[in-house]
């Protein structure tokens, strides 16, 4: 056999070893996602069924510290406070719940990091199941997407038999991402291993904190609160209602989320819509002077439509704070009119977030975007008196 | 420096490259300076037992051999090894019990437990040791030179856990001139190592370790029933997989590194699942610690009480060998009254075997029988794997209890996986399966290719999240 032909053979060989290598374990982890990390969007939990973990939260944990660590001003040892105690207990499956689930639950709910609020000792969830006596399976997971969440209420939601499916809707995070990427394997097949490494390796990059910005002083009604927020999903703020409606990422987002609809009525169970506020939602229409938010943009350009209907970074044009102030309910507008469409339960605590930054408090983690404790009893608050009113068989 | 561990694999590149550049006559305290060396990684203290130990046969072995004590030094051989190896594995054990006797009877004086580390690989090293000096008290072999004993003792391929080597088949080789393995068996021991490590690594802990959770929720003080009958099947399946492909994947790992040096280790794992019957499944499982509890336990008393009794009751004197023998093998395991029950399960289902002696011919009775072994012996894996006897009956409960949703989808995937892969492995290496030889020699690469891109991936997915290396099973005992 020729040299070329003992190449080619052996480069045949090579490929075909690491096709089969993948597929092994593209398998491996989709038996056992727990062995990737947390927040790794998966179309399974991924941490430790029957486990329970005990720790706490310092401000130091927060997001931003992962991910933008140049954009924050270090932390002091000594004013690195904890924020929360927490006693992690996880379910027979992996998602944080009292084990063992029963066999039929009051409410299915399907959120990301917010819901699953990993950070916090009692997620709004938590404090419902309390305040109503009845069982809640909370299926949320960091980075879930709306086809994860439709996943995981076929796979473990709808066994169980829910008389409500809740599901947390985040615009700027739910809406975007869902570009069909033509690839030769199934795109997970590595990506939740390079996203591992990824992390691991961002983690380990050393920091320069020069072109810290955060915590930003931002003057609100009888104060001034130092924010700390907005990392990679500032730039959605830029769209208005009806670009995101002609967009193609809405259409798919719009037509998976209408399938969970129909896939948990059939199943008898009503559904719920929970607007996710975020703090560009709740502080950007608060802040006295706009000009004190413009540092928040820096390396963030606007979003547009391209041609094909995806939307897609516009770098020749700037991203300003009005921008933002302007279209900031734009998809909260957007998802709240299919609700009403579509006879979904809108549950909406914008309100109240904002009356509680108004009577001086913070429903926010101090250096991160997630809900604090004061959040979620919020909340409860008014998932509780949206449930109770509504009208469900 | 676990055996499934890049930093050992990097060891044994070293050790070896070094081993056959050094001239003859340097290579065994080579070996010896490496296996102490390993073994000083998990413990100095550890190491300093092992010498103790090795000189103390050592010394044995020649006073058996030479002097007019011959029985009486076997006997303090046995007791001595025995006693070090029950103090460090038992005592805790038989002190935790009596202490339970001594609170139910309501005395005082209560016995303090002792606080001791049980060193790794010491059940293995001290049955080597036993065997060592009872082969010189049959006068099947000489004392060997210390160098040679201490090399049989320590030789780090072995010495966490197994294979148990027969001192004369060791011995010889290491008597013999070291010859340089050829390019065929170079290329088995490599074929050997990755199935290893394909075991261990990929099967045992990135898959069937998923059975965790249902002993987690058996352990639970309420409410073990109300978990999904599902999770305890697939709890089962994947358990018996585990202890399997790890224990297994750790001994082709330490026969193809002792190939690389020139030895050859026995098998000890001969496809056991495949087994029609539960005295086919003991040949083949474990198959050197079955081998030293028969030759060392089992045919002497055996034969003592036979001869006592007059060859009168021969049957009654096998099932009471049999029980005793296997409750005594899981006693060896671990001290846990839970290894006790396994044992004495396994007793209970040799001697019924023994005492039915059905046979069949037909090549699906044999699979039904087949799959009804593959099963009991599952159930005394449930033991095994149990911390406590309530969580084992919480387990069996579990079971038997059939509630919750069937989600099959959830359940079955890792269990299908499990079992393609380990049947795959079993059925090709037992040449249960044969390819022709063109389709063998276009597939290998790509099995090969396969098995290392999925190893190397693995390896990078740990190595980010972090956190410790999954141990052997049988490393704790």
């Amino acid at each position: 056999m020729g040299r070329f032909c003992r190449l080619l053979l052996a480069f045949t060989y090579i490929l075909s070893g690491s096709f089969v290598g993948l597929l092994v374990l593209e398998g491996i982890l989709r038996c056992n996602p727990t062995l990737l990390q947390r927040g790794i969007a998966l179309i399974s939990p991924i941490d430790h069924p029957l486990t329970t973990q005990t720790y706490d939260v310092r401000y130091s944990d927060a997001d931003v510290f992962y991910w933008r660590p140049d954009l924050i001003k270090p932390i002091a040892a000594a004013e690195d406070q904890v924020e929360a105690h927490v006693v992690y207990e996880t379910d027979e499956f992996g998602f944080r719940n009292q084990a063992p689930i029963p066999p039929a639950v009051e409410a299915i709910v399907l959120g990301r990091s917010i819901s699953l609020a990993a950070h916090l000792a009692y997620p709004w969830t938590n404090l419902l199941e309390s305040r109503m006596n009845r069982r809640f399976f909370n299926l949320s997971q960091p980075g879930s997407g709306i086809k994860e969440k439709a996943t995981f209420l076929r796979r473990f939601g709808l066994p169980h038999h829910p008389h409500w499916v809740i599901i947390e809707v985040t615009p700027s995070l739910d809406f975007l991402g869902e570009h069909t990427v033509p690839a030769l394997f199934d795109q997970r097949m590595v990506v939740p291993v390079l996203q591992q490494l990824a992390r691991s390796w961002i983690a380990n990059q050393p920091v320069v904190t020069d072109n810290a910005i955060y915590p930003l002083p931002v003057a609100l009604p009888g104060r001034t609160v130092g924010l700390t927020c907005c990392l990679h999903y500032l730039d959605f703020f830029s769209l208005d209602e009806e670009t995101l409606r002609k967009s193609r990422d809405w259409a798919i987002y719009r037509r998976t989320l209408l399938e969970i609809v129909d896939e948990a009525r059939s199943n008898d169970a009503c559904v719920a819509l929970l607007y996710v506020p975020t703090k560009p939602d709740v502080y950007f229409p608060l802040a006295s002077h706009v000009e004190q938010l413009a540092p928040t943009l820096t390396g963030y350009s606007p979003l547009r439509l391209n041609a094909d209907g995806w939307i897609e970074a516009d770098p020749a044009h700037a991203l300003t704070v009005n921008i933002i102030r302007q279209n900031a309910l734009a998809g909260r507008d957007l998802i709240e009119s299919l609700a009403l469409e579509n006879d979904l339960l809108w549950i909406d605590p914008n309100d109240a977030l904002v009356q509680s930054v108004l009577d001086g408090q913070d429903p926010f983690m101090v250096y991160d975007s997630h809900w604090n404790q004061l959040g979620h009893q919020i909340v409860a608050e008014t998932v509780y008196e949206s449930l109770i009113k509504a009208t469900c068989p | 420096m676990l055996l499934h561990t890049a930093s050992f694999l990097l060891f044994l590149l070293g050790v070896t490259l070094l081993y056959w550049r050094l001239p003859a006559g340097y290579r065994k305290p080579f070996l010896l300076a490496a296996s102490y060396a390993f073994y000083a990684t998990f413990d100095l203290r550890f190491l300093a037992l092992l010498i103790g130990l090795t000189l103390m046969n050592f010394y044995l072995g020649r006073g058996i051999s030479y002097s007019r004590y011959t029985r009486l030094l076997s006997w303090v051989s046995v007791i001595l090894n025995l006693g070090i190896l029950g103090v460090f594995k038992w005592a805790n054990f038989f002190i935790d019990n009596l202490r339970l006797i001594f609170q139910a009877l309501g005395m005082t004086g209560i016995p303090i437990g002792l606080e001791l580390l049980l060193p790794i690989g010491i059940s293995f090293y001290s049955f080597q040791a036993i065997a060592y000096t009872t082969e010189i008290y049959r006068k099947k072999i000489s004392p060997a030179p210390l160098l040679d004993l201490a090399v049989y003792m320590a030789f780090f391929p072995k010495l966490l856990s197994g294979p148990l080597v027969r001192p004369p088949q060791f011995l010889n080789q290491l008597s013999q001139p070291a010859s340089r393995p050829d390019r065929t068996t170079v290329q088995a021991a490599l074929s050997l190592l990755l199935v290893g490590l394909v075991k261990k690594v990929v099967i045992a802990d990135s898959l069937a370790s998923i059975c965790d959770v249902a002993f987690r929720a058996a352990a639970r003080e309420k409410g073990a029933v109300a978990f999904p009958g599902l999770l305890y099947w697939q709890g089962f399946y994947l358990y018996s997989f585990l202890i399997y492909t790890d224990f297994s994947g750790y001994t082709d790992i330490a026969r193809a590194s002792a190939a690389f040096l020139g030895f050859d280790l026995p098998e000890n794992f001969k496809q056991p699942y495949l087994s029609e019957n539960i005295t086919i499944f003991w040949n083949r499982w474990h198959m050197t610690m079955t081998q030293w509890f028969r030759e060392y336990l089992f045919f002497p008393l055996s034969r003592i009480l036979l001869i006592k009794s007059g060859r009168r009751y021969a049957r009654q004197i096998q099932i009471i060998v049999t029980l005793l023998t296997m409750t005594l093998i899981g006693v060896w395991q671990s001290a846990a009254w839970t290894f006790v029950a396994w044992g004495v399960w396994h007793g209970i289902l040799l001697i019924v075997n023994q005492q039915l002696n059905w046979r069949f011919s037909r090549g699906w009775q044999k699979f039904v029988l087949g799959l009804v072994t593959f099963h009991l012996v599952g159930l005394g894996w449930v033991f095994f794997g149990s911390d406590t006897l309530e969580t084992a009956r919480n387990f069996v409960q579990g079971m038997l209890h059939l509630s919750g949703p069937l989600q099959w989808v959830y359940y079955l995937p890792p269990v299908i996986l499990c079992a393609f892969l380990v049947l795959s492995i079993d059925l090709v290496q037992g040449g249960y399966v044969k390819f022709p030889a063109r389709l063998q020699s276009a597939m290998r690469p790509i099995i090969i290719v396969a098995s290392i891109v999925v190893l190397v991936c693995l390896a990078l997915v740990y190595q980010a999240k972090g956190g410790d290396v999954r141990p052997f099973i049988y490393g704790q005992f």
